[in-house]
This record gives C-alpha cells, structure tokens and sequence, in this order.
C-alpha cells in the first residue's frame, strides 16, 4: 500500500501534532528536535512526516506531494490554495493584526504603506474595506518597518503581543483569529478515501476530546 | 535582444519526444470522442471582453489576459472554452435542436501563483452535447469520461458525480445576500465545516438549513450509502428530485459495468456557477489534481438569446501528460524509421518515395539513430547485425514490411 504523507513544519506545530497522532495512536519515535532529517517514517511504516517550511505546506498538499498537510490558518490564508480543509486542531492560536506606533490613525493617511510576510491577506483584508494600500513584502522582523520609517503599519501575527510592546508599538485592529489546520489533496480524498476518512474522523474526536 | 533566448513565465516549449505524447493523447481521446459522434470545431483564439464579463458569476475577470483593440475595445484571450461554444451555437444560421461537438484548444489565464509553469496557457480538450435535456445523455457523457481516461491507457481513475441542483435548491430555502452564499460556497468547497458553522451562526440561517449544509460537506464516497443520506436529508422534494436523480444516473452505470470508477459527492459545488444538474470530476490514484471536469449547463445558452440545454466536460491534456510520466504508462510503440544510403541520390529520393506510399518512414539525410539501413549501392537491407539482399524494389517492399511485422 501507498504511504500517507504528512507535511509538517519543524518546531511547536510539529510536536503538538505528533501529540494528536499519538492520541489515536500513530507514532513517530525518529521525530526528534535536533535532527536534520526530512522525512520521517511512522512506527508503522504506513504513514511518513515530511517537514517542510510553513508556507510551503499549503503547495506541497495541492499538488499532491504530500496528501496532508497541518499549517496555521495565516499560512494558509496566505498561499491561498486549492485544498481541503478538514479540521480545527484548536493549537497553534494567535490573530491577524494590524499594528503600528500608538496613536496612529488608519483612516488619516492618505496612502497607507502595510510592511507584512502576507501581503495577499494584507491587500484582501484592506481591499474590503476599501483602503488603497501599498505592501512591503518582509521575511521577518517585520516589527522593526515603522520604527524605522519603511511603512506606516504593519500586518502580522501577534500572539502574546511582547514583541510589539517592546519595540513600542500595539495593535490597532485585530483581523482575524488563526490556529492550527488540517488539509487534504482534494484528489487524495477521494482516491484514498479507505485511509484518509478514518484517520481525519480520528483526528477530529482526539482534538474534540482536548479542546473539551 | 535581451529576452531573446527566455519564455515568459507560465509558458513552456514542448519538444518533439513531449510533444509527441501530447499529440498522442489527443488523438487517443479525439478517436474516442468522434465514435461517439461528436464533430470537430474552433472559435477564436480572442474575443470580446464583454462575452465573458456579463456571464453572471462564471469566472474571475482579473485572470484574463486582456489586450486592446484598434479601435479601443478590450479583447481577451480565450479564458474559458465553453462560454465560446455556447454563444456559437446560439448565434449559429439554422436553429439547433441537437449537436454534439468536441474540441482541442489553449485556454489562457493570468497566473495564480509563482510556481504553475503551465498556469497561464494550457491545453484542453472537450466535448459539448447541445440539445433536450435527456438522462441517458448524462450516462452517455460520463460514459465517455471514463472511455477517454481508458483510452489514454489508464486503469485506476475516478469519476466523481455530484448534483448542482441539490445545493442550489436547499439555498433557496434561505434569503441571504450574494457575497454571503458565495463565503458559504467557498467554504463548502473546501469542505471547510468549521468556518462554515461560523458564517452560518453569523448570519443567523435558520437550523434545517444549517444541519444539511454542515452534513453536505461530508456527503461523498460509496454512491449508494452517500444518496440513502442525501435522501434522508432532502428538505424538499426538489432536492429529493435531484438526489434520486443522481440515483438513477449511478444506478445505470453500475448497469453498464461502471460502478468501480463512479463515487458521489453531493458536497462538490464549483464557482462556476453555470451548471443545473449533474456535475462530475476525474482522479487518477496517485495523482494530487483533477483530470476532468465537467457537467449540466442548461441556461448558457439563454444568456445568447436561445434555450437550449446542454452537457460537456473538459480534459486537462496537460495534468494527463503529466499522470502519464509520473506513472509510466507505456504509450503505443514508436514507429521505425528507415534511411537510405546511395551515391544516386535522385534514386534514393525515388525509392523514399515508394516507401513513403506504403506508409513507411524514410529520413534521408540522417543515418544516425535510424534502426534500419537501406544501402542501395550494395542492395542491402541493415538492421543492427543483421544484412540481407534485396533484388528489387518490390522485393525491398516486401522485405521492408517484414521487418515491421516482427518488431
């Protein structure tokens, strides 16, 4: 039989994952922090953890090379792809937020200058409320933009908010809310059905069960 | 010059051995189609922005790629293949009442992100059946689907049906604005069922509908389990209509020895809103995008002044060639080639000539990678180690096709 892909991203989605697979009992005993290895093989044999980086999960899925996939709803959102998204894995939750130095007025700049890593979330979310804006596309430290002048605001993922209270600046809208998502290849749903069925209901009651 | 050696992104040259196969896969299916009775015909490469634009809710007007005419009107690379169809036939001298059409064309499309190299141009072939509404005609097209992916030699593909009508009659049963059932919608398709429990909370749509829509994302798989469901959830009996409809349908391909490539999703919806009745998708195991895709289009037509009804669906000619490298499916064996050799080129040239009436391949100029050998001046025939006389032209003939018949 075929193997059962899984694209994961190294780090806390991926141990909180590995966490649910062992829940209904599926084991990955080769996952270990420090390795470089990049694909991982179940204890089974039947299914494998491919690591890939966040972004990416969404593009590995679509195209079939892997045939799950588990991403933050910003990734997703983001790479905006043709899958399936199955499950709320309640892990992994944060917001989309607007940010920028206190008392900045969003609706007093002209042209409004959005320093992000998700421009397409940025653009589609000002977009409908029909605010012209210009992105700058960063790949990270994007806190560091309207410190330094290179945009009037930025787009990104706040968690606790430390980050942005120690480089001075707040949320000045909150967007959307993000947690962890399960997708699936939607050809791959179909074709492998007898597998992926149980193994997504499975999932769905473990995370169930936790999120009580 | 500076971009004279580069190809614009989403573009890609095909070169002979790829281009081959391509050719070859047409034609299989092309064969197919025509034993159906289905007759060849084109449109333009370009048309009027306006015919798609005014389609209602059809397809995304940022993809197309537009350019502007002499006189200022904005023309547009043909984006989608039926529209085109629909409005010829419409606009066609004599009234139609029936007509089967197929066709092999490019459609174009702005790219969707950076990495789809064929995104922007890509090869689709199709069929079209216009004419009173009929459901052996549905069998009859699903038939051929599953004809066409055979032909291409594969042996492990779906074909997944779904209904418009069951989803399109359950929202009529609620009032909410356009861009809230198109949320609805785009979440349903992506059997999104916790999003989709949000907006309908929301928007406060009433329970019934909200029980049947959040079950519509998990309403697929074995046909006859998944339409016992549906039945039980029609909440009126246009929906329950369109489910024993669908019954039908599959009961009939099972009839005609389908069943193992027919699955059901009464889920499946699809942005392009145009089809009424069934609609259907084809997978091939281990292949991670849809080949096919079709279904019933009953009022296209009526957007170009005619009432017509109508059914078709479309192969996507590059994800196929695709399915086929990836799974090595071995396409039927290439031709020999044959070359000749003389000091006379004018009687090389005359025996080619002959050859070439018998249907044989001859190049000429090159002898390299040529598995059979002509030499004149010596009358021998080569093939690898092999040598053998020849007496005459006739006997060459005869020798020649020998050699065919054994390999």
């Amino acid at each position: 039989m075929e193997k059962v892909k899984i694209a994961l991203t190294k780090g806390r989605l991926a141990e909180e994952s590995i966490k649910v697979f062992e829940a209904i009992g599926l084991k990955f005993s080769a996952y270990k922090e420090d390795s470089r290895k990049l694909i991982l093989p179940s204890d089974c044999g039947r299914y494998e953890i491919i690591l890939v980086k966040a972004l990416d999960v969404a593009t590995y899925v679509e195209n079939g090379a892997a045939d799950i996939g588990i991403a933050g709803k910003d990734t997703l959102l983001e790479a905006n792809a043709n899958v399936f998204e199955l499950v709320d894995l309640g892990f992994g939750k944060c917001h989309f937020a607007v940010a920028g130095q206190g008392g900045f007025d969003l609706n007093r700049a002209i042209k409004l200058s959005v320093a992000t890593k998700y421009p397409r979330v940025a653009t589609q979310f000002f977009q409908e409320k029909g605010k012209q804006i210009e992105t700058i596309k960063l790949n990270g430290s994007v806190e560091l933009a309207p410190l330094v002048g290179l945009s009037d605001v930025i787009v990104d993922i706040v968690e606790t908010g430390r980050t942005l209270k120690e480089n001075g600046l707040e949320v000045i809208e909150s967007m959307y809310s993000i947690s962890a998502r399960l997708v699936v290849n939607k050809a791959g749903y179909k074709t492998k059905s007898e597998t992926l069925q149980p193994f997504v209901g499975q999932v769905k009651e473990a995370v169930s069960v936790t999120k009580g | 010059m500076q971009f004279g050696n580069q190809l614009p992104q989403g573009v890609a040259d095909l070169y002979s051995n790829d281009y081959e196969r391509k050719e070859y896969v047409i034609d299989q299916i092309n064969q197919t189609t025509k034993l159906y009775g289905f007759k060849p015909i084109q449109t333009p490469t370009f048309e009027y922005y306006d015919l798609f634009m005014n389609m209602p809710g059809t397809m995304d007007t940022d993809q197309m790629i537009k350019l502007i005419d002499h006189d200022g009107k904005i023309l547009v690379l043909r984006p989608d293949a039926t529209i085109p169809i629909a409005r010829m036939v419409a606009n066609s001298k004599d009234p139609v009442t029936f007509e089967k059409l197929s066709y092999v064309t490019n459609i174009f499309r702005m790219q969707n992100g950076d990495s789809d190299v064929f995104s922007r141009s890509f090869t689709q072939l199709g069929v079209e059946c216009f004419g009173q509404k009929d459901a052996f005609i549905d069998v009859e097209m699903i038939a051929l689907a599953i004809e066409a992916l055979k032909a291409v030699g594969l042996e492990r593909f779906q074909i997944d049906l779904g209904q418009a009508k069951f989803y399109q009659s359950l929202m009529n049963e609620v009032d909410l604005p356009q861009h809230v059932q198109r949320e609805i919608l785009s979440k349903l398709e992506q059997k999104n069922e916790y999003e989709l429990s949000l907006i309908l909370n929301k928007y406060n749509v009433n329970e019934r509908v909200t029980n049947v829509l959040l079950k519509l994302a998990n309403l697929f798989g074995t046909p006859r389990t998944v339409i016992q469901q549906a039945k039980d959830l029609a909440l009126t009996d246009e929906m329950l209509e369109a489910v024993q409809e669908l019954e039908w349908t599959v009961n009939q391909l099972a009839d005609l020895g389908m069943a193992p490539f027919i699955s059901v999703d009464l889920g499946l919806v699809n942005h392009l809103n145009y089809y009424t009745g069934v609609m259907f998708q084809g997978y091939v195991h281990g292949f991670g995008r849809s080949v096919i895709q079709g279904g019933r289009y009953d009022h296209l037509t009526e957007e170009f002044g005619l009432k017509i009804d109508a059914i078709g669906f479309g192969v996507y000619i590059d994800q196929l060639m695709d399915v086929l490298k990836q799974q090595d499916v071995a396409l039927a064996s290439e031709e020999l080639q044959l070359s000749i050799v003389s000091r006379n080129r004018t009687d090389a040239f005359k025996i080619a000539q002959e050859l070439r009436e018998e249907g044989f391949i001859v190049d000429l100029f090159s002898t390299e990678n040529r598995p059979i050998l002509i030499d004149l001046d010596n009358e021998k025939l080569i093939k690898g180690e092999n040598e053998e006389r020849f007496q005459s032209t006739k006997d060459l003939i005869d020798k020649v096709g020998r050699l065919y018949g054994k390999s």
